[in-house]
């Protein structure tokens, strides 16, 4: 690898093109056509039409997301930065989702155009999220986690609810580069050339926008305008590629990261070299594939290759990123006030939980429409009900006491569970076991989920333990996890089988197989895995003073992060189980808990672990009563529930500090 | 066991044997014994083997210019840092052999950098200076409110002790963790720059503050600061370091010298004699 | 005009068995696999309450549910509550449920009949689970009679289409205008070409009915090959196929030899696998006359 070479950077990747081109040469020698007449001319085909220009897509794709990537980072001065990192990827997913079924017309007029505005939707989403903390890096990398992620569930229930028109998605989000035609290398040339263009134009402002905002504005430079002309500019390129092949991971974080460690010192080199990189990555990568395809085709997309690579690419890149500048983090925050009597709240949070749950029981709809339960039908209804309530509650629950944990040991208000990536971590271990037989049962399916989650645990802090699990180290593991994981989910969905949709319906979350001995082993693990965070809780008092106050207090930080974190994975991967990877639970909880005035962190976990609850049950029971009787995933319901106040949460007040 | 140690050092170190620290002003067991402390990192070393002691009642001020490694000297000393050599010991014993409740009920450190500790009041951030003292599971008691309330009024926070911290004034908020570490009922003060953001009032007030501390309760104050003025006004002792290497020490009147500071920032300074000590300028 | 044809389909669906209201054996099964609803429909049974009737009718088609069949909602999660409040005597499962039987034990007595099995060739299976279905509604007689006639016609429609259609055919689905799913022989659609004596292009190892993704190129490997698509068809995938050199140049496009299909269930039984056969023999019966 480039760093630690005595193999010079340039020789390296010399080396690297060399090695796509040798693939690539074979596979124009076993397809060149040698056969005469209708076979032959075919083979001329699939050659001049097939072969060729997928080359050309693999190289163009990834030079335009190594620009893309470039430009991201230099603009929002986050190293991190880049299209699926942003969740620009994920929203033009969900876009075209959205477009297939509901306004085939517009995808007919231009697919294109219909990512673009996916993809522009989500970043300005981002960064509207963390506009109010200066865009700081990792908050700008948390909030896009989290949008992808959610527009991810979004797509799944769309896909789920759809089923079969959705087959091309399926493709399209595993990233392929399979090609019959120049259409789509052309559009990807004409993006780049644009690409390259505009950032040739704007090198200049582009230049003083990496010394901050307030630098660039006292040297003139106009940096809302020239900022968001270079947002717009690289979220076009990615969603074009989007549009042309499919999603495509991690070009865009890792050539400009590798060009500034191959000695690209100034932005006009790095604007040479980290399109170069990214061609020769993603040729290099579409190349393997090839050579690895069986006759049945290839046994992973292409993007889900660059994903899979990337992971460990990314666990090895990350460290070696000049990452924290942490600007203006004191962002004043208005801040809440405190509970006059917190026991007081904590009994009418608990009241709420109950009458939520009472609800949820008793009220419900049938064949005729609304009806309140009673009589036999209730007993046998809340035999149903119950179960999943408990499971749904309980994983709220779970994920309420987990993010309190996160947030308070990363200090950062915007992480939540999802960032140790031990959801996904379930889901890969899911798949694994649904990929062996597609008829597993509840019990294999459950064990497979556990042990994925488990690996990534032991990965998370393995990789965690040498920095002591600071936040940064806990935010690379996890982004490092989450993408590993995705890519093994991405890559078995892409089969477009059964097992897909079992995978999906997991993905959006699901608490709708829940049986009785499931909710028990849900209560069990909240009962053994939440106590001792409460015991726990005089050390998540000191987190937010900040490590080095902490130990002086004498508190052995290595070891309580080590413990805490430990605790607060198994919770979130027990919850994961029931309700899927994703929801908004485990972040808008311990907000809505400090809000409330919970401020010790006794009281903000129980707090969190009753708001958990009742929001997790009252998006089981809408989830089972919005369409019935077609029942909507819980996850998503739980984020479309969180994910507004969240937006609104922080967009209050939002003027710009630094 | 102290003796061997000693003796390791003495053999470890190399080179000319490091100036002892002068014994004239210590009186009893020093609070602190540094002998040969050593930082490396990447090969280079921040911080060369030095010898310092510290005594008790008094403050101490570290000063240097950028990269002095007088932060670093301070971390190792607050065991925020794992020293690459050398041995230190707190009231006759190795740190190394404390465990971390024990040495935080001898040692407060005050971080340069304070976290804005949101959605916490001031009487619970003082309140977490009693951890080291109850632990995890031990009862909050009357004992440690005591405590608490004292360290209030000590640093004259009463009035606002039910504020949140993150809304008070950058003065008031590095008063609250000073309070806390006075709630910690240490017998040791670290302080890494607890004047780098105040202006001039709030700097002299924090200061008269920390004093007022080592005179009273007896507690020795080891303080990071840049302003050397500053530091010779509020201090009974000054370490000047320079490239890791200590360049001068001695008591405020000896370092505020043309020559010695010259030595110490590599810079022309002036001296103006005053009523009371004198001051240095850039001329 | 598409749904002029299907109304046609829908009406010669049934023409085995007239519909029979009555609730054979005066049992109320919910049935969650589709391949299980075709054929209770077939044999005369209406099942009280079955998954995603929406997307059935579109995707599977006939035999075309009664509106009075109430929808339980999703086939991977469906309503167990409403499922509750219509009190089944019964419930149908295939293989890909057998995980929800748990849960759906508590509502009814839940019968497994496998379709698609691992390494198996489905048609046979399905065979067996339409005698049990027969079987379980005492209709033992007209489940015997339809086994019958379905082979009979398969074998009828391969009798016919043997005379005409001389080249092996992929049978495929079209994700998007640059891959294709193929249908191997563990699928029903090759288990069913298999029984008209017919050649499946498509040799590769397939699992669970349908491979992979693949890229269209793929289709090239076997170029006299003739291409069933089976439906339904993405409106923009049908726009831009023309565009493709690739699809144009495939003998089998430029001889007329690739048809589209009506939409079938992709996991049917022997309903589908009847529509299967009868769409082929319409899309490709008259291609000794076209090539």
């Amino acid at each position: 690898m480039p760093a630690n070479m005595r193999l010079s950077p340039l020789a390296f990747w010399a080396l690297a093109a060399a090695a796509a081109a040798v693939l690539f040469a074979r596979a124009v020698i076993t397809g060149w056509p040698s056969a005469g007449g209708v076979e032959g001319r075919l083979q001329e085909i699939v050659l001049t039409h097939g072969t060729l220009p997928r080359a050309a897509t693999a190289m163009l794709a990834g030079a335009t997301l190594g620009l893309s990537g470039l430009l991201l980072q230099r603009v929002l001065r986050n190293p991190l930065a880049e299209p699926s990192t942003l969740g620009v990827s994920a929203g033009a997913q969900l876009a075209m989702a959205a477009a297939t079924i509901h306004a085939p017309a517009l995808m007919a007029f231009s697919v294109g155009l219909v990512a673009f505005a996916g993809g522009l939707f989500t970043v300005a989403l981002v960064l509207a999220l963390t506009w109010k903390r200066g865009l700081e890096p990792v908050s700008v990398v948390l909030a896009g986690m989290m949008t992808a992620l959610t527009a991810n569930a979004a797509s799944a229930a769309l896909i789920l609810a759809n089923g079969e028109y959705l087959f091309s998605l399926f493709i399209w989000g595993g990233g392929s580069l399979t090609q019959q035609s120049w259409g789509p290398a052309l559009s990807l040339a004409v993006a780049l050339a644009v690409g390259l263009a505009a950032s040739a134009l704007l090198l200049r402002p582009l230049a003083l926008l990496s010394l901050g905002d307030a630098a660039a504005r006292s040297l003139g430079g106009a940096v809302s305008l020239s900022r968001f002309l270079v947002i717009g500019v690289a979220v076009w390129m990615a969603t074009t590629v989007a549009a042309q092949v499919g999603i495509i991971g991690f070009v865009g974080l890792a050539a400009p990261a590798l060009a500034a460690l191959s000695g690209a010192r100034s932005l006009k080199q790095r604007l040479v070299l980290a399109p170069v990189i990214g061609a020769i990555l993603l040729w290099l990568t579409d190349g393997l594939v090839q050579f690895f395809a069986g006759p049945g085709g290839e046994r992973v997309p292409t993007g889900a290759a660059t994903a899979l690579l990337g992971g460990p690419l990314l666990i090895w890149l990350l460290p070696r990123l000049k990452l924290f500048e942490w600007p203006s983090l004191a962002g004043g925050a208005a801040q809440a006030r405190r509970a006059a009597r917190p026991l007081v709240l904590l009994a009418l949070l608990a009241a709420l939980a109950c009458i939520v749950f009472a609800v949820a029981i008793v009220a419900g709809r049938g064949p005729d429409g609304w009806t309140l339960a009673s009589g036999q039908l209730l007993a046998d209804l809340a035999d149903l009900r119950i179960p999943r309530l408990v499971a749904a509650a309980g994983a709220g629950a779970m994920l309420g006491v987990a993010g309190v944990v996160i947030q308070r040991i990363t200090g950062n208000p915007l992480a939540g569970p999802e960032i140790l990536g031990v959801g996904m971590g379930a889901g890969a271990g899911l798949a694994a076991v649904l990929l062996a037989s597609a008829t597993a049962g509840l019990g294999w399916q459950m064990g497979g989920s556990a042990l994925g989650a488990l690996a990534v645990l032991l990965l998370i802090l393995a990789l965690g333990a040498r920095g002591g699990l600071g936040p940064e180290r806990l935010l690379f593991a996890g982004i490092a996890a989450n993408a590993l994981c995705s890519a093994v989910l991405t890559a078995i969905i892409a089969l477009g089988n059964q097992q897909s949709y079992m995978l999906l319906q997991w993905l959006s979350g699901s608490t709708g197989r829940v049986g009785a001995s499931e909710a028990l082993a849900g209560l069990v693990g909240l009962c053994l895995l939440a106590p001792p965070l409460f015991l726990a809780a005089r050390w998540l008092d000191l987190f937010p003073l900040g490590p080095a106050a902490a130990r002086s207090l004498g508190l052995a930080v290595g070891r309580a992060r080590f413990l805490l974190v430990a605790c607060a994975a198994l919770l979130t991967a027990l919850a994961a189980l029931f309700v899927g990877p994703l929801s908004f639970i485990g972040l808008i909880a311990p907000h809505l808990a400090r809000l409330l005035g919970l401020g010790r962190a006794w009281q903000q976990l129980l707090g969190g672990l009753l708001i958990g609850a009742a929001l997790m049950a009252l998006s089981d029971w809408l989830a089972r009563m919005a369409a019935f009787p077609y029942q909507l995933p819980i996850g998503l319901f739980a984020a479309l529930l969180g994910g507004p106040y969240l937006i609104y949460l922080l967009a209050k007040g939002a003027e710009r500090h630094g | 066991m102290t003796g061997t140690t000693g003796q390791s050092i003495e053999n470890g170190s190399g080179g000319p044997a490091p100036v002892s620290a002068s014994g004239s002003d210590v009186q009893g067991v020093p609070l602190y014994r540094l002998r040969g402390l050593t930082f490396r990192a990447g090969g280079r070393a921040i911080v060369h083997p030095i010898d310092l002691d510290v005594p008790p009642r008094q403050v101490l001020a570290l000063v240097g210019p950028n990269g002095s490694g007088k932060s670093t000297l301070l971390k190792m000393m607050a065991r925020q840092l794992r020293p690459s050599g050398g041995a230190v010991e707190l009231l006759g014993r190795p740190v190394t052999t404390m465990s971390d409740r024990e040495f935080a009920r001898q040692v407060a450190y005050m971080p340069q950098f304070t976290p804005p500790a949101e959605g916490m009041t001031v009487r619970e951030l003082v309140g977490l200076g009693r951890f080291p003292w109850h632990g995890a599971l031990g009862r909050f008691g009357p004992d440690d409110a005591a405590k608490v309330e004292a360290a209030l009024v000590q640093t004259d926070l009463t009035e606002m002790a039910g504020r949140m911290v993150d809304s008070l004034s950058g003065g008031e908020r590095q008063r609250a963790w000073l309070a806390m570490m006075v709630a910690q009922d240490a017998r040791c003060l670290l302080l890494d720059e607890p004047t780098s953001a105040l202006d001039i009032a709030h700097q002299v007030e924090m200061l008269k503050l920390v004093r007022k501390l080592a005179g009273g309760s007896g507690v020795g104050v080891v303080i990071v600061i840049h302003d050397i003025n500053m530091a010779a006004r509020f201090s009974d002792r000054i370490v000047a370091l320079r490239r890791g290497e200590v360049a001068a020490r001695g008591a405020p009147a000896d370092i505020l010298d043309a020559a010695v500071l010259k030595r110490i920032y590599g810079l022309e300074m002036g001296i103006l004699p005053t009523a009371g000590l004198p001051v240095s300028y850039v001329p | 005009m598409l749904l002029a044809r299907r109304s046609l389909l829908a009406a010669t669906a049934l023409a085995v068995f007239a519909p029979r209201r009555a609730r054979a054996a005066g049992k109320r099964v919910a049935v969650i696999d589709w391949g299980h609803l075709e054929t209770c429909l077939a044999l005369g049974v209406v099942p009280v309450a079955a998954t995603e009737l929406r997307q059935y009718r579109e995707i599977a088609v006939e035999p075309a549910p009664p509106p009075d069949v109430a929808d339980i909602g999703l086939r991977g999660s469906p309503n167990i509550e409403l499922l509750r409040m219509i009190a089944p005597d019964a419930i149908l499962i295939s293989d890909f449920y057998e995980y929800q039987r748990p849960l759906l034990e508590r509502i009814a007595p839940t019968v497994n009949l496998p379709v698609y099995q691992p390494g198996k060739p489905p048609y046979a299976l399905a065979e067996r689970s339409t005698r049990a279905i027969g079987g379980m509604f005492g209709l033992k007689a007209e489940a015997e009679a339809f086994v019958a006639a379905a082979g009979a016609e398969i074998e009828a429609i391969g009798q016919r289409l043997g005379q005409v259609a001389r080249h092996p055919i992929f049978i495929v689905s079209l994700g998007d205008s640059r891959h294709f799913r193929a249908f191997g022989a563990d699928s029903m659609f090759g288990d069913v070409i298999a029984r008209l004596g017919l050649e499946n292009a498509w040799t590769d190892r397939t699992s669970y009915s349908a491979a992979a993704p693949v890229g269209l190129e793929a289709l090239a490997r076997v170029p006299e090959a003739s291409v069933a698509v089976i439906g339904p068809t993405p409106p923009e995938v049908r726009r831009t196929l023309a565009e493709n050199a690739l699809w144009s140049a495939l003998p089998a496009v430029e001889q007329g030899r690739a048809q589209e299909l009506a939409p079938i269930n992709h996991f049917g039984a022997l309903p589908s696998a009847l529509r299967f056969a009868r769409e082929l023999e319409r899309a490709f019966g008259g291609e000794g006359r076209a090539g």
